[in-house]
């Protein structure tokens, strides 16, 4: 049996959940390390946003914090389709794998998930699966508005942070 | 021949999981490709033996295509249901709560827990993410 962790744990551990979003605006130490050349450019238009229904692909952001929201419809909410994703070189477990890891990590603060730090998470997580940081804060703040322009309500749980 | 519902569960399962996860495998071949599983793809070719692309790849592209599985349960569309071994019968996309996949790819998941092959946790840094936890303070 081989386990193997795909990267070594490194110094961005122990920050507060109260900078949550500070600290991923900014990207971590590994995460900047890991960020294409030509990230953090603020003119980035982001990734082309469907229905889910009419592209499938990714939830952004996930659909847990916001599925007992009586506005939010799985099929009817924006979503990075899987063309846009096979169009940008996008993996799409490792932005799964980095959603549910960041959010299990942000449950255990016993803090309360707000749209900030819901916003924070969704773009760490693109950037990790090798969006840039530039067009992956534009995708999640485009999905955060149409979100809200549904009439969906602040995040009513955490994704993966239990019952 | 199979009923048309049997039709109809064959016809999803190819499309929405058996062809999406060759097309996401797939998008290591372009030049944009991004992000740490291609990466390690790319290496492993550059080694240019054939065990060292196998054992790279195999169990990312199973771990791929069980991701685009239970992805397509937590996004309703194969609305499947699990008999437990007590006899209690569970409907996937309900009470799965649509964090199957996560469950299964990320750190400390399923492949952790249950699987006795071999994987890499492309996110094992992120534990201790937001510090210690309210437990540890």
């Amino acid at each position: 049996v081989e386990k193997r962790p795909g990267h070594s744990r490194d110094n961005s551990r122990g920050h507060s959940a109260a900078n949550a979003a500070a600290r991923a605006e900014a990207g971590t130490p590994a995460a900047a390390a890991r960020q294409p050349a030509d990230s953090t450019t603020e003119s980035e238009p982001g990734a082309a946003l469907r229905p889910y229904g009419e592209g499938g692909g990714h939830h952004v952001p996930a659909k847990r914090a916001f599925t007992e929201d009586p506005n939010y419809d799985i099929d009817e909410v924006i979503a990075t389709p899987n063309s846009e994703l096979d169009a940008q070189g996008i993996y799409h477990p490792q932005i799964t794998g980095a959603q549910k890891s960041l959010y299990r990590e942000f449950a255990k603060t016993g803090q309360p998930l707000t749209w900030d730090v819901v916003r924070s998470i969704e773009t760490q997580a693109l950037t990790r699966a090798g969006m840039s940081s530039g067009s992956a804060s534009v995708t999640v703040n485009k999905a955060i508005s149409a979100l809200q322009a549904r009439g969906v309500g602040s995040p009513v749980r955490i994704p993966w942070g239990g019952k | 021949m199979p009923s048309p519902e049997i039709e109809e569960f064959a016809k999803l399962l190819l499309q929405k999981v058996r062809d999406v996860a060759i097309r996401d495998c797939g998008v290591a071949l372009r030049p944009n490709a991004a992000g740490p599983v291609f990466k390690r793809w790319k290496e492993a070719a550059h080694n240019g033996n054939l065990e060292s692309i196998v054992r790279t790849v195999v169990p990312d592209i199973v771990d791929n295509t069980v991701f685009h599985l239970l992805d397509a349960i937590d996004n309703r569309l194969l609305k499947l249901s699990f008999t437990a071994a007590n006899g209690k019968r569970v409907d996937l996309p309900t009470d799965g709560l649509g964090e199957l996949a996560g469950w299964y790819i990320g750190t400390g998941g399923w492949r952790a827990l249950y699987s006795q092959e071999r994987f890499v946790d492309d996110f094992a840094d992120l534990v201790g993410f937001f510090g210690p936890s309210k437990e540890e303070k």
